[in-house]
């Protein structure tokens, strides 16, 4: 039992097992664990390559092509949102800034009251996130190796009275390269790939296929028979042969993008597929400091300030701003300064410093097919935009309190901020799409989980309504954002779904 | 269930060209064949480069590097990708030049006016232009930040693997 790339199944190959997963990432990884260690023989079938540290080079332009879908390339479609996912055995924990957070007694309340997940208690939720913690080595970031760029924003949050502190994370014996979203050269983040993966195989129980895409799910008379796929090329997802999987369970854990376009393509769960998709959007605020930050070394997120505001009945609002890192390469482009201006800013790129704003949304958008690819329909509304504003201006004052010479918004129409008085033109500023920059590395919903099939798409242990032997078990069963950071909980939702077959 | 990619989804994407680009340079390690048949074509490939020009700093090398990996990923990558690239290239250089009582390909005007389209196109109420624009300007200072021959300039010491 082990992993096998496309080129050991280059011919094509038909499998038969106990329980397929479809996805390694967050979720996919923790199910195939729990099911194997069960007792089950799992098939876990991942699109992209596995990429060992060996081969993280560290060069942006490399690997930002290897580890992430699209290339990085994945939007909304109106282009104004780019949504991050890893395409990478181990999935987005490959990628991701390792914050470990779980999801808030406040949003696990909502959903039991709003959308009746009853079945999964905040117990139940607390002891997964303990097995899910415990596996991938969290712990908390000290003070002591906070680098200076996210000890700047706390400092300035301290300053002006606002809360902060540093997060849990699993990085274990970080040597603090601050290549973290380019993928860890040093094995130091405890991705699915060094922690879940390996656990399912020692089971001698699993076998893991990667480069090999799902594209249909083959389902009769209320159960799921096989799934249907090819092997592809990692370096552009070309077709070179078919696959089938048959088994007895499936488990799909593709994201909240990918997981209910396999289900809109096998016309599987509903009218419900693919809405109520929160992107929980983040834009970046960049400081330029007298002296040198060099942000792009030491742990890249290591603190936040201000935490979201957690007595909204329909869900968390507010905001939150957390410590970032970037490459040269995506820091130019991110850059909304005028051309000229941003080379002249690059010149200074040491001094620089950066943060994330980052905004809990409400769902509002929708993944609809668009012949294969994923068709991402989301439009910030006028409350998320009001957020970001109040995030920027708090950012700012945060930066300015901690020493920064001058702050600049991400619009390309605005002007440096030196004092508190410049922030006034956040009242003229717009957000813009294709114009204020803004990503999303947590979309949630879109395979909605309730128990009413007129309004959710798979039940209160993740199966999909209506099919015996499917479920899903990723951040598309959230019904809100769980406005955090997505890791941890898409871990423990994952760990009790699969719990639900022992 | 299914519907087609979208006008704003074809022009759009705020990381529309970095990921072609990078693509094309992530495979590097591995052989690549020669690319006899750009996917680009000689007229976008001009337009490429066009921009690269207006937008990379002043004496800049790299634009062949820069032009080469966006075609090399092209050839190989996802087609409605490449569409999107090209059709954002055709739509630069047949309007980009056009003023009320003139009109010129954006590739054919001098320096100067090509920076002052593309910083129009960047802050244009219109979302195509913005999107057309931001896309290329992201590939472009991406592609050019991310060559070594760009790092002395900025104080970044590259790599650590393999000191």
């Amino acid at each position: 039992m082990s992993i096998q790339d496309g080129d050991a199944v280059a011919g094509g190959f038909e499998l038969q097992t106990e329980v397929c997963v479809i996805g390694s990432g967050a979720a996919g990884g923790v199910a195939a664990a729990r099911v194997a260690e069960s007792g089950r023989e799992v098939v876990v079938l991942e699109e992209g390559p596995h990429i060992p540290a060996s081969q993280m080079t560290q060069r942006e332009e490399q690997m930002y092509a290897r580890l992430y879908r699209d290339g990085g390339n994945q939007t909304t479609d109106d282009g104004g949102i780019s949504v991050l996912q890893g395409r990478v055995l181990g999935g987005s924990t490959v990628v991701n800034m390792a914050d470990i957070e779980p999801i808030p007694d406040e949003i696990l309340a909502h959903w039991r009251t709003r959308f009746g997940l009853a079945r999964w208690s905040v117990e139940a939720y607390r002891q997964a996130d303990a097995e899910c913690r415990a596996a991938i080595g969290a712990n908390r970031i000290p003070h002591t190796e906070l680098n200076p760029n996210n000890a700047a924003l706390l400092r300035g949050g301290q300053r002006i009275g606002v809360e902060g502190a540093p997060f849990e994370h699993n990085r274990v014996g970080c040597v603090g390269s601050g290549y973290c979203l380019i993928g860890c050269a040093y094995d130091a983040k405890r991705s699915v790939a060094l922690t879940w993966i390996p656990r399912a195989l020692a089971t001698g129980r699993g076998r893991v296929q990667t480069e090999a895409r799902v594209a249909r799910i083959e389902h009769h008379a209320g159960r799921v028979v096989a799934v249907h796929g090819h092997v592809v090329q990692p370096s552009n997802s070309a077709v070179r042969a078919p696959f089938t999987v048959r088994a007895e369970h499936f488990i799909l854990a593709a994201g909240a993008i990918h997981s209910p376009l396999l289900l809109l393509r096998s016309e599987i769960g509903g009218s419900q597929v693919g809405r109520n998709l929160s992107l929980q959007p983040q834009s970046p605020c960049v400081a330029l400091f007298p002296e040198d930050i060099v942000l792009f070394r030491g742990i890249p997120q290591s603190a936040w300030i201000h935490r979201e505001d957690r007595s909204e009945s329909a869900g968390l609002g507010g905001f939150r701003l957390e410590g970032v890192s970037s490459t040269p390469g995506m820091s130019a482009a991110m850059s909304t300064l005028p051309t000229d201006q941003v080379h002249r800013f690059m010149s200074s790129f040491r001094r620089v410093a950066a943060c994330l704003c980052l905004v809990p949304d409400r769902p509002v958008g929708r993944v609809l097919d668009a012949n294969g690819r994923p068709r991402i329909q989301y439009q910030m509304s006028a409350d998320v935009k009001a957020r970001m504003k109040q995030a920027l201006h708090l950012a700012s004052r945060a930066y300015l309190a901690a020493g920064a010479e001058a702050v600049m918004l991400p619009f390309p129409d605005a002007s440096p901020v030196r004092t508190e008085a410049d922030l006034a033109q956040l009242d003229r500023l717009q957000i813009r799409s294709a114009s204020t920059p803004t990503i999303s590395a947590h979309p949630q919903g879109t395979c909605r989980m309730g128990p009413d099939p007129a309004t959710s798409v798979v039940d209160l242990r993740g199966f999909v309504h209506g099919l015996h032997n499917l479920q899903v078990l990723d951040a598309s069963v959230f019904p809100t954002t769980a406005s955090t950071h997505t890791m941890l909980p898409v871990m423990s939702t994952a760990w009790l779904g699969a719990g639900e077959l022992s | 269930m299914s519907s087609p990619p979208s006008r704003r989804q074809v022009l759009g994407g705020g990381l529309l060209l970095i990921g072609g680009y990078a693509l094309a340079h992530g495979w590097g390690h591995r052989p690549l064949e020669p690319v006899p048949s750009p996917f680009l074509g000689a007229s976008a490939r001009h337009t490429l480069g066009a921009v690269f020009e207006a937008l990379a700093p002043d004496g800049a090398s790299g634009l062949d590097e820069v032009v080469d990996g966006v075609d090399r990923f092209l050839s190989r990558g996802d087609p409605v990708q490449g569409e999107q690239l090209r059709l954002a290239l055709g739509v630069l250089e047949h309007l980009g030049g056009a003023g009320v009582f003139s009109f010129s390909r954006f590739s054919r005007l001098d320096l100067a006016e090509r920076r002052a389209v593309l910083e129009s196109w960047r802050v244009s109420r219109v979302a195509t232009k913005r999107q057309i624009a931001d896309a290329l300007r992201r590939v472009v200072l991406f592609t050019w930040y991310s060559l070594p021959q760009s790092w002395d300039s900025i104080g970044y010491d590259g790599p650590l693997v393999g000191r």
